[in-house]
């Protein structure tokens, strides 16, 4: 059994992985929060109910291709202005920014205190218990 | 973890950029009473920076810079000082186009953005760290 490969981790790092790339969206707004004409851009969550009930295609042979069950695919960014455009037309909202970065932050800290919670458990069995 | 690393360039191209503006007030500040120094010629003239955002290929993100730094073209005030050496025959000097609570605004903006960015660097710091403390 491939242990890093299970569906438990997986999931935990494709997480990770939109968290931090969601990161670098809202850190290019904050950066830009005072270019004329910038409007402010987010990343959609990328669909994670395909990893809960589908299945890896079976590999019977060393050449078949052995696709994972439903890899995340991270969507591109899409533009989300904050709110009414400042009159040089920068749609950017320092407040509204800040928020999504430390909700992303505060998931991130989730998914990788869950992560290590896993790795734990897997120490535990290794050590017998004890 | 690399997309944590190219957020952390991102924030520090906001705060170059920010930095570069906060000169530019600096630089208006201090040449508030810079007249010219013959009657004829232009006194200080303000500048106002100009942010651009730009794609850095390098690592795939819209980073943002000063892309120029323009001149105010608004009117210079005038002062009747007869005795001043660039005072025109009816003794009116050309003072600079700066205002100085316009320039105090901006620099108050600028150290905000600044903060914004700093708080941004920080809360990937701290995501940075929640990763490596997987390895515990």
């Amino acid at each position: 059994m491939d242990l890093m490969k299970s569906s438990l981790f997986a999931s935990l790092a494709g997480r990770l992985q939109f968290l931090a790339a969601r990161t670098n969206v809202v850190a290019e707004n904050i950066a830009n929060a005072d270019t004329p004409g910038y409007v402010a851009r987010d990343l959609g969550a990328p669909d994670f109910s395909g990893r809960v009930n589908a299945h890896a295609l079976k590999v019977s042979n060393p050449r078949h291709i052995a696709a994972s069950p439903g890899a995340a695919v991270l969507a591109r960014p899409h533009l989300a202005p904050d709110g009414e455009a400042t009159l040089n037309g920068n749609k950017v909202s320092v407040e509204t920014q800040m928020m999504k970065l430390s909700e992303t932050r505060m998931d991130y800290q989730l998914a990788s205190s869950v992560y290590r919670k896993g790795i734990e458990l897997i120490r535990l069995a290794a050590r017998g218990g004890r | 973890m690399d997309d944590l690393n190219t957020a952390l360039a991102i924030s520090a191209s906001g705060m170059k950029a920010q930095s570069g503006r906060i000169r530019i007030v600096a630089e208006n500040l201090a040449n508030a009473n810079s007249t010219a120094g013959a009657p004829g010629l232009d006194p200080y003239r303000r500048q106002v920076p100009v942010f651009a955002s730009y794609l850095d290929r390098d690592a795939d993100a819209n980073m943002v810079r000063m892309s120029r730094v323009e001149l105010d073209p608004s009117a210079f005030s005038l002062k009747f000082d007869p005795s001043h050496p660039a005072a025109n025959v009816e003794g009116y000097v050309q003072l600079p186009n700066v205002n100085p609570l316009i320039e105090m605004m901006d620099l108050r903006e600028a150290q905000r953005s600044y903060e914004a960015n700093l708080g941004a660097l920080d809360q990937v710091r701290s995501m940075a760290a929640a990763t490596l403390r997987i390895l515990e």
